[in-house]
Parts: structure tokens; sequence; C-alpha cells
């Protein structure tokens, strides 16, 4: 154990030495630094000035959003936070969980196999974990200060006291899947086909919950239940719907312990995710003797110099830039791409489309699927109650849609990076390079963007003119979004090192926020001068336009100079 | 002092190695020869327990692998093919680490000064491994490979990478230790360091072991008398694949 310690504390120290080092690194990490400690000192004096004046600064009977409504949305949110520890299940890890190092020096060793297993598992994936929590405390702190002084100063009912729940129920439930998702991989390396089969068993139910959500609402909407936040109050005390997603609300209602207090499900969430995790660290023992087979497997994806010779995606992407290389030869190709033979710098475009396509096609069309869904379930629900509120449903729906989807796109500006080597061999300038890089995902974007507006435009004709205006908005703002993004991932390419990975985990969401701001600037100004829609919304574009191809140019130089190992 | 039983190892539906067995004793370099995809590294990571072999026994020192890892781990070390340290230990830190791993933390205050000069790695002491030529994370690999006080050394491709000064070093050191009783398995492609290094080697091909020999021996199995290790080597593995087509061809025509 001594030996493991070493190793993590020595690459911790290590880490931000390194960091500290690199001039812009060490000028993001101070700011980030000074700033999470700016937070948290003034949310401290604020409290300890509040609690001596006993002054309420938020009036106790204070609703923002009724507390099914919150379960609802948090229960959301940690519906997509979740996926994350079950990488290792899908077979794409974004986060190293073992490596060729481990495989070399540390598994021949007389360390004790589970001990080193569990303990590399454990510490990379809690990493990972904890700079979620991280960057959730820093948000909650950021917005939630009235909330915190309010707790602290006695006038919500429950203790400070119980602020333990959530990080540790977090935790169990983090540690349960990503045992989960090494024991589906085990299991299939040793017999094939078992993680299909799982994914079979897996998305049957969730088809099956996701449709008696959808019953239950539908029943309940025609019952008479308004508005919605009684439609959702109905749905999730519905016992058929409640217990599937128990270990969900027991997650909610953790996050929320500091205000709603105990409650009976919150033991239920103790019991039920502490008795999965155990369950699957016993499983995993139980099969102790292929632990290190599977690891040194899962290792062969986490360098890059490994990703460049072993990866599928990768060995494809290098077999269409050889044949690009070769243009006029007839290699084999995607039926979709099939009449396009681009030239030159657009032959980028060309193969990183067809590597997104062949990537994310089934994840694309299961999203397509569940996206035509919500936005159907969501007219559905409001059309009923709210007609004044349809327009801006569907503006707010598209950018919703354009925003979450970056949750996607971000791993391949990931891959981007990673492949930099072999693209700036190829004889084209970095800033066209990026361009081609910064595009498919943004296509992706647009395809899904495309698809909402359309759906929108049906629904609610009369409104088509604002409808495209905003949709014509939210395509001129994603490639900078992409472009805002690629910069960060370029001043911080090693994800392997955990002060580069907080750092970007950090920086990526205020990042988003800053290129927003030309855009916001140019509607509050055309706002002010009450230009016409269609000019505004022109200029708006140009602006996003402009902006984009500053921050590309600022990429640019970035990527010519950047070196992984520095 | 190490013993190889009928090792079976699989990946889904490639047999990687395939009812091998080798012995190495003290006091003896073998060399493991056989052309890319032949099983070589897989038969050095089920031997120092990187991965579990199917079927099939390994002693080392006396200890069964499968029953007594930490022991018979104890007395290994392994050198990688690709050396990929980890890259935030600088090279000193990375040396200390494989010392704890194996308990040895004495014999690194020990012999840490004395491995960074043999090895050319005084200068880079302080240097995180990221920043290391191939050449010199080889090197690195190395050091840590003579940290401990190992009686059996499991080399894969041990010299690629390395200047010739540094495969020097490293043929000496493994000679060294063959003069003080350790046991160590060499695989390789290098087919004349082989004959001039090993005592005896070992071909194997599509996870099999072809044939096992001193050169004298190997040279009269193949009936080519004076001839080099490497006209041998190909002689015989281009008769294995021969014989492959041969019994394939037989039992597509009976088919």
């Amino acid at each position: 154990m001594g030996a493991l310690w070493f190793l993590t504390w020595r690459t911790l120290v290590n880490s931000t030495r390194r960091t500290l080092r690199h001039p812009v690194r060490a000028v993001v990490f101070a700011l980030v630094v000074g700033w999470f400690g700016f937070i948290m000192v003034s949310n401290l004096v604020f409290a300890i000035g509040a609690r001596l004046r006993d002054a309420p600064h938020l009036p106790p009977d204070l609703t923002l959003i009724s507390m099914d409504s919150l379960i609802a949305l948090i229960m959301a949110v940690h519906l997509t936070m979740l996926w994350q520890p079950l990488s290792p299940w899908t077979g794409i890890a974004s986060v190293p969980l073992f490596t060729p190092a481990d495989v070399n020096f540390l598994f021949p060793s007389p360390q004790k196999r589970p001990v080193v297993f569990f303990f590399l598992l454990f510490t990379r994936g809690m990493a990972t974990s904890l700079i979620n929590l991280l960057i959730l405390i820093l948000l909650v702190l950021a917005v939630g200060h009235d909330l915190i002084v309010n707790a602290l100063t006695g006038r919500h009912p429950s203790s400070i006291g119980l602020s333990w729940v959530y990080p540790l129920m977090y935790l169990l439930a983090f540690t349960g899947l990503l045992f989960a998702g090494m024991y589906i991989s085990l299991r299939e390396q040793m017999r094939e086909g078992f993680r299909r089969r799982t994914a079979a068993v897996f998305w049957c139910a969730a088809g099956v919950l996701a449709g008696m959500l959808g019953a239950y609402g539908y029943h309940a909407w025609r019952a008479g239940y308004e508005p919605l936040q009684e439609v959702v109050w109905h749905v999730l005390h519905n016992p058929m719907v409640a217990i599937p997603l128990l270990p969900l609300r027991a997650l909610a209602e953790a996050a929320l312990v500091f205000y709603k207090g105990w409650t009976p499900v919150v033991t239920a969430g103790f019991l039920l995710w502490g008795g999965f995790a155990t369950c699957m660290v016993w499983l995993l023992i139980r099969e102790q003797g292929w632990l290190y087979d599977l690891a040194a497997k899962m290792s062969s994806l986490s360098t890059v110099y490994n990703l460049r010779r072993q990866s599928p995606a990768q060995a494809a992407y290098e077999n269409v830039v050889a044949y690009t290389a070769s243009l006029g030869s007839d290699a084999p190709r995607w039926r979709l791409f099939e009449r396009w033979t681009p030239q030159g710098v657009w032959a980028l475009l060309w193969c990183n489309s067809l590597l997104l396509w062949r990537m994310a096609k089934g994840m694309m069309l299961s999203y397509s699927l569940l996206l035509s869904m919500a936005v159907l379930a969501l007219i559905v629900f409001l059309r009923r109650y709210e007609p004044e509120t349809y327009p801006l449903l569907g503006v707010s729906v598209l950018y919703l849609t354009a925003f979450f989807e970056l949750f996607f796109t971000q791993i391949l500006l990931m891959i981007a990076v990673r492949r930099a080597e072999v693209n700036k061999s190829l004889p084209f300038r970095a800033n066209h390079i990026l361009w081609m890089e910064i595009l498919p995902p943004s296509l992706l974007i647009w395809f899904y963007t495309t698809l909402v507006w359309g759906a929108f435009c049906i629904l609610l004709p009369q409104q088509w003119e604002m409808l495209t205006a905003h949709y014509l908005r939210v395509l001129s703002i994603v490639p900078l979004w992409h472009a805002g993004m690629l910069l960060v991932y370029l001043l911080l390419p090693d994800q392997s090192d955990y002060t580069q990975r907080v750092l970007l985990g950090i920086l990526l969401l205020p990042m988003l926020l800053l290129t927003t701001l030309p855009a916001l600037g140019t509607w509050a100004l055309a706002a002010r001068l009450d230009l016409p829609t269609v000019v505004a919304t022109g200029l708006m574009m140009v602006v996003n336009a402009l902006a984009t191809w500053m921050v590309v140019g600022v990429a640019a130089s970035r990527y010519t100079q950047m070196n992984p190992v520095e | 002092m190490l013993e190889v039983n009928r090792l079976h190892k699989s990946f889904r539906n490639v047999r990687a190695v395939n009812d091998l067995s080798l012995h190495v004793q003290a006091g003896e370099i073998v060399g493991l020869l056989g052309p890319n995809g032949a099983g070589k590294t897989t038969t050095l990571r089920c031997i120092c327990g990187i991965l579990r072999p199917d079927a099939g026994q390994i002693v080392v020192g006396g200890y069964d692998l499968a029953k007594q890892e930490e022991q018979a781990k104890r007395l290994m070390a392994f050198i990688p093919e690709v050396p990929n340290p980890y890259d935030l230990l600088t090279v000193r830190e990375h040396i200390q680490f494989v010392a704890m791993c194996y308990g040895t933390l004495d014999a690194f205050h020990e012999r840490i000064e004395e491995l960074l000069h043999r090895f050319d790695l005084k200068e880079k002491e302080h240097d995180l491994a990221a920043t290391l030529s191939k050449g010199m994370r080889q090197k690195l690999a190395v050091a840590c490979a003579f940290v401990h006080n190992a009686r059996v050394f499991l080399c894969d491709e041990p010299l690629i990478g390395i200047d010739p000064k540094g495969q020097h070093e490293l043929k000496s050191e493994l000679q060294r230790l063959r003069d003080e009783g350790c046991a160590i398995l060499v695989s390789t492609h290098q087919l004349d360091t082989a004959e001039r290094l090993c005592d005896r080697v070992i071909i194997m091909q599509a996870g099999r072991k072809l044939a096992e020999g001193t050169l004298a021996e190997l040279q009269a199995q193949a009936q080519m008398a004076d001839s080099t290790l490497e006209q041998v080597f190909l002689r015989l593995t281009e008769e294995s694949a021969d014989g492959r087509t041969v019994v394939s061809d037989v039992a597509n025509a009976g088919q």
C-alpha cells in the first residue's frame, strides 16, 4: 500500500509542479485557485456576518421552484452524470484507469492483486468523480450564496451537519457503477457477447421505464392535473415508476438533505447503493485472477502512442489520411460520402466527418430518438396550459439542444488534440486544420438543431420567422463554442495529468460563457437600437463568425507550439 | 530456477501460447526467438504474473506462481518491450517506487547512485519520465529491474531503442548476472545478439515451441552445420510454415 500511496502522492505533486512551470497554465491555475479561494472566504465571511446579525437573506416562505420539480431536475442531472463511471462498459474510457506503466512495473511486482486493482480503479475513478463534485460545489458556491447563508443561520429546518450525506451517497453510487462497468468488461473478455446482452437488457428496461413515465404522465395530464409540477409530482409518486427510480431519487434527496432533512428515501438510498457497490466488489474479487488481464487490455488504449497503434478509430483515421494523400485511389468509403471527393484541406473535413459518423452512429440514432420523444412530450404537456410560452419553449429547446450536445462533441475535440501529431505533419496551415476539426462536431449539432427547429416550425407555423432567427443564431454560435473549447483543450492537452484535468473541467464552462458574450453584446445592442429581427440576426451571425475566426487564430498558434509532454 | 509446464493462453479465439514448456536453469541465459505474433511477449507476461494462463504451471525458484504468487514475483524482474514509465514520476522517484513495490527500500538507498551512473541516468535524475527519450525510458526500465535482488530476469526485447554503449552495458550486466547464478530469459529479434549472448535458444511459432537447444543442436536439427543462428532460424520457421500449409492442403483435399 505504501508504494501505491507514494505513486499517487508524487503524481499529484509533480502534476502541480509541471502546471506551475508552464507560464500560461500557471496563470490559469492561479486564477482558478484565487477565484475558488475568494468564493470560499467571502461565503464564510458573509455567513459569519449573517449569523452575527441573525438577519435572513431570503424570506422563509420563498419558493423558487417546487420541491418535486427540483427533485425531478436533480434526478435528470444524475441520470446524465452517472454514465461516466460506467464508461468501461462501453469500452471507451475517457480517463485512463490503467496505464501501460502499471502493466510494466506494478503488475509484475509482489503487491497483492486485488489491492492494486481496486486502489488504482478507485483513486483514478475517484479523481474523475471528485472533479465533477468540485465543479458542482463551485457552481453552488457561486450561485447559491443566499441559500447557504440561510442554512447556516438556521432559517432552514435542516442542519448543516448533514452535508456529508450527499458526497457519501454519490461516492457509493459512483463506486458501484464503476465496478459494475469493470465487471461487465471482465465478463465480456471471458465470454464474447456478454456486453451486448447486458446492453440489450438495460435498454429494454430503460425503454419500459420511459414508456411508463410517458404513459403515467399522459394519464395524469388527461386526469386534469396542472400545472406541470402537479404532473411531475403525480408521476414521481406512482409506485410503478417510483420503485425503479428509487436509486436516482435517493441521490436527489441526499443532495437536498441540506434543506429537506433526512428522509426514509435517503436511508433506502444508502442501503441500495451500498449493497450494489458491495455486491460488485464481491463479484470482482471472485474473478481476481483475471483482473490484471482486464487492466492490461484497458491500458493499451490509454496512451497517445498506443492509441495511435491500437485504437480502431485511430487506425481508421490514419487509413483515411493515407487515402486522401493518394487522391484518386478508389478505397472503399461510406455510402453517405460516396459522391463527395474533396481535395486538399477539405479532405480532412471529409475524413473527420467520416470518423465521427463511424464512431457515433449508434449514439446519434439513440439521441435522435430521445430528443424527438422529449420534444414531443414537452409540446404535448405544455400545449394545453400555456400557449403563449410555445415560442419561448421552442427557442429554449433550440439553445438547450445545442448546449447539451456539447457534452458529447467535446470528446471529439479531445480526440482532435490527440491526433495533432499526425495532422501537424500534413501540408496544411494550422488554422485550416482547426477549422476542419471544429466543423464536424458543429455539423452534428446543426443536424439536431435543424430537427428541433423543423419540429417547432411544423407545430407553430405562425412563429416560423422568430424560430428561424434563433435557429440561425444557434447555428452561428456552435462553431464558436467548439473553437473556445478546443482552445482550452490545446492549453491543457494531457488528460492523464490530474491538474490539467481539473483545470479543464473548471475552465470549459467559463469559456462557453465567454464565447457567448459577443452574441449577447450584439443582442443587447440590437435591442437598444430596436433593429429588425433579420438585421439583428445577420449582425449576430457576422459577430459570431468573426469571433470564431479570431479564436481559431489564437488556437492555431497554440496548436503549432503544442507539445503534450511539456 | 524457472519452469514452465504446458502453458496455454488464448485471447478469445486466438491461441497465443499453445502447450509451451520450457525451463531456465540458474546461471543460464535462454533466448526466446520467433517471428512477430509467435507468442513471446504473452509467454513472458504470463510468467511474470501480468496475464493469467488458461492452463499450465509456472514455477519460479520452487514457488508455484498460481499458489505462491508473492514469493514467486519477489524473485523475478521484468524488462518490458515498450518502455512506458509513469510520466509524472521523476527518474529517481520511479526507481524508488519500484523498490517500494518489492519492499526493498534499503537496497534502493544503497544502490541508487550506482544504478543512475551505470545507466547514464544521473543527469536526468530529477526529470519527469514524460520528458525522456525512448532510449532513456528503456534505460530507466532496465534500472528498475536491477533495484531489487531478483534471481530470474525476464527481458522482452531489452535492447531496442538503447544506444550502442547502453546495449553493451546491458549485455555485460546480463552476463554478470548469469555468472552470479541468475536465470535469464530474453525475448529478441536480434539473432546475432542471441547467438553471442544466449547459452540456449527456444524458437517459437504460432504459440508453440518449434525447436530448443544450443546453436549446435539447432544446426543439427536443421541439418545446417556451420550455419549462423539466423540461417537456422529462417530454415526452421519456413519449414514449419510450409508444414502447416501441407497439413492444411491435405485437410482441404480430404473435405
